[in-house]
């Protein structure tokens, strides 16, 4: 990469943070969010505002980057920050906890959450941590909710299915251009 | 007496023949060859900068999550922690083993090219691989059969021995590193963002 070009994605890069990804403040959040602008078929990254004020080449690295780092702090949390950093995530979603880990369970979307070309091992490693956290953090309701029914701590009385709440949560995810999550 | 001489000569010539097969570098076309040395800095760069890393072998043989997950008081949860450890722990000393065994192919084969060992050296090199190898064979049955945190020490040893390895394997071709930020590429790099 040329010296101007290594220019462009830092300035991209420090202009993304500053717009938007300050406002993010959970490393899961933005993760999950920064996946949510690349083209699966293509893995090229695409984000509006950031495309009109830099070049599409630099945009798309600079998105890239941060979605690198992002995964990076997602990946070295503790067990403990990354059940907490799933409840805030879930809260911020308005999913309703036990819905919610039924369907990552289920759906595992953490999976398509992560940076290409990641180290395979680290990957495994959170893949894991995402594993047992839902198990802990499922574990917790449970002991929660003992003694009560469950229904009246874990639901609402009108939900609709989990894959829909599931649908609902994913349209959610994108943030407005001040970066919050809408 | 003069029948025991020779057959004695003869088989000092065998061993030699096949000593030389082993240690030195066999002819091979230019192609072989530059994938050789790429696939060598691969190994290398995957073991110096991802499997040997202090932070990865923390969080995979840490009892921190552990003492976590204990504090909970779900034996189901524990079990699970337990099972999930083990199986990262043996896919770090797999993925370990085989950047090793490409390290020691290549220098079987090919780095004769690139360095200027002496024979000693060559051996003590042999040496260190076949021990690396069969030291991460036993961490797996010391894993499987007690677990992933009771091997820290043993994982220590393992990162340290392998580290040493990378050093001395590593100097002849550390010329690659430059040239591979160019080579390599990733496939959002350079790619039209889409609208």
């Amino acid at each position: 990469m040329d010296r101007r070009r290594h220019l462009e994605v830092e300035s991209a890069v420090a202009d993304f943070n500053r717009r938007t990804l300050s406002s993010i403040r959970r490393p899961l959040d933005r993760m999950i969010y920064l996946s949510s602008m690349r083209d699966c078929n293509t893995g090229a990254y695409y984000h509006d505002g950031l495309a009109d004020r830099f070049s599409d080449e630099a945009a798309c690295e600079a998105l890239a980057r941060c979605h690198f780092e992002a995964f990076l702090e997602v990946s070295s949390a503790s067990l403990a920050d990354l059940v907490s950093q799933m409840e805030g995530y879930a809260a911020a979603t308005h999913s309703v906890p036990i819905d919610f880990i039924a369907v990552w369970k289920r759906l595992e979307p953490y999976r398509v959450a992560i940076p290409v070309d990641m180290d395979p091992l680290v990957t495994e490693f959170l893949f894991s941590n995402f594993k047992l956290a839902l198990a802990i953090w499922e574990n917790r309701l449970k002991n929660r909710s003992a003694g009560e029914p469950i229904s009246s701590q874990l639901r609402k009385p009108d939900r609709r299915s989990p894959l829909h709440q599931d649908r609902q949560n994913s349209s959610n995810l994108r943030p407005t251009e001040g970066g919050e999550l809408v | 007496m003069t029948i025991l001489i020779l057959f004695s000569l003869l088989g000092i010539a065998f061993l030699v023949f096949l000593f030389a097969l082993v240690v030195l570098p066999s002819p091979s076309n230019p192609e072989g060859s530059a994938k050789s040395l790429i696939s060598a800095h691969h190994a290398l760069s995957v073991l110096q900068h991802s499997l040997l890393s202090e932070r990865l072998t923390n969080q995979i043989f840490s009892d921190e999550d552990l003492k976590y997950v204990s504090s909970i008081g779900s034996p189901e949860v524990v079990e699970l922690l337990l099972a999930e450890r083990r199986r990262l722990a043996l896919l770090w000393v797999a993925q370990v083993r085989s950047q090793i065994r490409n390290l020691m192919r290549f220098q079987r084969t090919q780095s004769g090219f690139y360095a200027n060992l002496s024979v000693s050296a060559e051996l003590s090199l042999v040496n260190g691989f076949w021990s690396l190898l069969l030291f991460c064979r036993a961490l797996e049955f010391f894993i499987v059969l007690r677990g992933p945190y009771r091997a820290r020490s043993a994982v220590r040893r393992t990162v340290s021995a392998a580290a040493h390895l990378c050093d001395l394997t590593g100097g002849p071709i550390a010329f690659l590193s430059s040239m591979a930020a160019d080579l390599t590429v990733a496939p959002y790099r350079g790619g039209k963002a889409a609208k």
